[in-house]
């Protein structure tokens, strides 16, 4: 599914030359994964990255996993509408990613917080 | 490495050019690699040499060898068809960015504001919101007998801009932020700007008033120490935000996305 070269761990680097089915594929990997709690899911434009197929992928992945796990997407210094389009679609898109970062440490801290008050 | 005659002249353009700003000569570069590219068939040690010279063709005008570089990377291995398709995307982009910089600036629209040494996005977003804005003080910038403010005012024409004279910054009130565009950002934490930006940004600090920086991310550099005549260097801590094309970002957050596009 990827070349040789990706990353094989955590960030999981899946190379320059991603196409939308690539990231398709490795997005429901991490779902589907029972060790992955929540997804920071970046992207940078790498030559002619197809942005709006991944985005529409990604919402299409989220409702087939019925958006059993938090997701933050960030777009780094991509001027386009895919950040609209995913925050319109449920999918927070920050800006920077340390943006999301923060945000995914937040949630994190939330449901922490109601475990705690789930065991009283 | 030789290029083709119509290169060379394109790369001598960009040198020589002392009216166009770095954004316009930005877009000039970034043609010269659609034009190497339709010339012949070039592999990436003839990208690679583009990307060297244009770069060091304008050392102070940052975007211009920062979109060369990044250029050059996502050219890496593409075959003509590719590469043409990449350049008219990143083409459209460039062109793109100011709009959503003056869009992610909407927010300032019903304020008083400050502004001096006149970059060309500052003055569209002026011209974009001059209807709402409360009151917009423009500081005369005097430099060599040219009034820098006083040309300001002239193409933006409106009866709610006053022209302040830069003797009396110290004086400065009644207004709730400060805008400047920026001709740099070094990793160091310096903006660089045309004079009296820090005079005004200083006086902004101590009435408490924000200043926020109108800039693409392009406009990163690695680090300076002397500007020349008539340019100040802004310390990052004297500034509240900067307003880009990816939003609102605090220095490191400028640096850290820039980095990832352009080193």
């Amino acid at each position: 599914m990827c070349p040789p070269t990706w990353s094989r761990g955590n960030p999981v680097d899946i190379i320059g030359d991603a196409d939308p089915e690539r990231f398709k594929n490795v997005f429901e990997i991490l779902m589907s994964a029972p060790e992955v709690g929540g997804i920071i899911f970046i992207v940078s434009r790498q030559g002619l990255t197809r942005l709006e197929e991944i985005s529409e992928n990604l919402i299409i992945s989220m409702e087939k996993f019925k958006n059993s796990k938090p997701v933050i997407a960030c777009f780094v210094g991509i001027i386009g509408q895919e950040d609209v389009f995913l925050n319109n679609h449920g999918i927070p898109a920050m800006e920077v990613p340390e943006r999301s970062v923060r945000a995914m440490y937040a949630l994190y801290r939330r449901g922490k917080f109601l475990k705690k008050i789930e065991k009283g | 490495m030789k290029f083709p005659e119509p290169i060379i002249k394109k790369i001598e353009s960009i040198k020589n050019d002392k009216k166009r700003g770095a954004s316009e000569l930005a877009i000039l570069a970034v043609e010269t690699f659609k034009e190497l590219i339709l010339s012949e068939e070039v592999g990436n040690k003839k990208i690679e040499e583009l990307v060297r010279t244009i770069s060091s063709s304008r050392p102070s005008m940052f975007p211009i060898s920062n979109h060369a570089k990044r250029l050059g990377k996502l050219l890496y291995n593409s075959d003509k068809p590719t590469a043409l398709k990449i350049i008219a995307n990143y083409i459209e982009e460039l062109k793109k960015k100011n709009r959503r910089i003056i869009k992610n600036a909407e927010f300032l629209k019903s304020f008083s504001i400050v502004t001096c040494s006149y970059s060309s996005i500052v003055e569209k977003f002026l011209k974009k919101f001059i209807e709402t804005l409360q009151k917009v003080i423009v500081c005369e910038s005097r430099w060599e007998d040219i009034s820098y403010g006083k040309k300001y005012i002239e193409r933006i024409k409106s009866s709610k801009i006053i022209l302040f004279p830069d003797k009396e910054i110290e004086n400065l009130s009644g207004v709730d932020c400060g805008i400047i565009g920026a001709d740099g950002v070094t990793l160091d934490g310096k903006i660089i700007n045309g004079k009296p930006s820090l005079a005004m940004c200083t006086r902004l600090k101590i009435l408490r008033k924000p200043v926020w920086v109108m800039t693409g991310l392009d406009k990163f550099g690695e680090s300076i120490d002397t500007v020349e005549e008539g340019f100040d260097l802004i310390p990052a801590s004297l500034i509240k935000g900067f307003i880009t094309e990816s939003g609102i970002l605090n220095f490191e957050e400028f640096c850290s996305t820039a980095k990832s596009l352009y080193q």
